[in-house]
């Protein structure tokens, strides 16, 4: 569905922007009939904070019964998100004991830092990134307090040498603890240095304990990578989270636009800055020009477009971390292991039936690229 | 000086809460449960964002609903009690006078 063309699309774009600074309040809006779709729009955008703070100032309009849904729906978002934030300090409880370092990826931290009042951003699950050396074995930790793994990696030592993060969940809560040892998959997932992030990190206070989160900076250049290579197109938490944390008054600039340089990030960042400040109509001072002299490398714009560009639908963040790969060893490596997964790699990511098969499995790279060509010409004509 | 008789109460650094609009949601760490802090409980946690004595809150609360103080004395009472059986509100003994 788009966005922006119809009347509850512009309605949630408008709440995601209440409270930035330069944004003016709307004028005076009545949902009406379009109620139960922005209801649906703002549940699925977690805007359910704004959308009271809205309702609170007065310029968004419901009816007695709408009221009462959103604040019911309100009040849900905020005992899930009390649910994820003990599971925290419970597991940094955990990760401390056996001497594992992490840091909070948005969520709970940006909600606790970035924002005025953490009712306006809620989340649904729990981002930690560890270092690449401590990954598996906190894999292992999270195994051993309850935690079963959604999928399996391709194959063994996969995610360590090329993948982002892995998913577990407990039976028992069902709140999803996504482990990281870098921010995305792909090519700018491999190009960042997490652990430089992670030396950085500093602490905010939770249920009366420290708890690690990436500092300003940090928190920025996750948030922006977020926006640009996530969904597509972007949800509208992460875009007001750029505007947000942003305006904290605590980024350095200068370090940014030294890891944009070096991480290969500056199209990412202009790609995140760009489509915020668009759709949310705010603004965003970006650090006195401290972009200005940052240049785009070879390839940038390609392996941006692998992840916001059709390409994505058709192999292309594959082929695109396939180019930054350093070695062919390596390269073949990768190949390999997407091509031939292991077993119970195939019996998690497809149903039963013969989407499982291997064979279909190398039918792959041939339908991206018919889809390319089908694509190409499309916009031939 | 500190005077060690006065009791405070306020809000516990280990509680997790959040204002969820037209009521409160509170935790702890070691809480199973989320509860629900509905209406004279919301309106006492609101007014523990600074740390009082029961005096200090009868009055405020007295003042803001246009009530008596010795008619919620008892109800005001018995939420804290129940606010710190949860964990989410402790006692502060003694403050400088």
């Amino acid at each position: 569905m788009d966005r922006v063309s119809d009347s509850s699309g512009v309605i949630t774009q408008r709440i995601a922007a209440f409270g930035l600074r330069g944004v003016p309040d709307p004028e005076r809006t009545v949902p009406g009939a379009s109620w139960p779709q922005l209801r649906s729009r703002i549940r699925w955008e977690r805007l359910t904070g704004l959308a009271v703070g809205s309702m609170a100032a007065g310029w968004l309009e419901l009816t007695d019964e709408q009221a009462d849904d959103l604040l019911a729906a309100h009040r849900e978002a905020m005992v899930w998100v009390l649910g994820v934030e003990r599971k925290l300090l419970r597991l940094a409880d955990a990760f401390d004991a056996e001497g594992i370092g992490f840091a909070v990826l948005k969520g709970a931290s940006v909600a606790h830092t970035a924002y005025p009042d953490p009712c306006l951003r809620s989340f649904g699950d729990l981002d930690l990134l560890v270092r690449t050396a401590d990954y598996e074995r906190t894999g292992a930790l999270l195994q051993s307090l309850g935690h079963r793994r959604q999928r399996p990696e391709p194959r063994p030592g996969w995610e360590v040498r090329f993948g982002k993060a892995s998913v577990h969940k407990h039976p028992d809560d069902a709140i999803e603890v996504d482990l990281h040892r870098t921010l995305v998959l792909g090519p700018f997932g491999l190009w960042i240095q997490p652990e430089e992030m992670l030396e950085r990190a500093v602490p905010f206070r939770l249920g009366g304990r420290e708890i690690p989160r990436l500092d300003d900076t940090g928190m920025l250049l996750n948030v922006a990578m977020h926006a640009s290579l996530g969904f597509r197109p972007p949800r509208l938490v992460p875009l007001r989270d750029v505007v947000q944390v942003s305006g904290t008054g605590s980024v350095d600039w200068a370090t940014l636009a030294e890891w944009a340089g070096e991480w290969r990030l500056a199209e990412v960042f202009r790609h995140a800055f760009t489509t915020a400040t668009t759709v949310l109509e705010a603004d965003m001072s970006v650090g006195n020009g401290a972009f200005t002299d940052v240049r785009s490398r070879r390839g940038d714009r390609r392996a941006l477009r692998a992840y916001t560009g059709s390409e994505r639908a058709s192999g292309g963040t594959a082929l695109s971390t396939l180019q930054a790969i350093p070695g062919l060893r390596r390269k073949v490596a990768y190949v390999r292991a997407l091509a031939f997964p292991q077993r119970a790699f195939m019996r998690g990511r497809y149903a039963t039936g013969s989407k499982s098969s291997y064979g279909r499995r190398l039918l792959l790279p041939g339908r991206w690229a018919w889809r390319r060509l089908v694509t190409m010409r499309t916009k031939e004509t | 000086m500190t005077d060690p008789q006065i009791v405070r109460y306020g809000r516990s650094p280990e509680a997790l809460w959040r204002d969820a609009g037209s009521t409160v949601v509170v935790t702890t760490a070691s809480d199973p449960d989320v509860h629900e802090l509905l209406g004279g409980a919301g309106l006492v946690w609101s007014e523990l964002a600074d740390p009082r004595t029961i005096s200090e809150l009868l009055e405020q609360l007295a003042a803001t609903y246009d009530v008596s103080g010795e008619v919620i004395e008892q109800q005001v009472s018995g939420v804290l009690e129940t606010m710190r059986g949860l964990g989410v509100v402790e006692e502060i003994r003694g403050s400088s006078i």
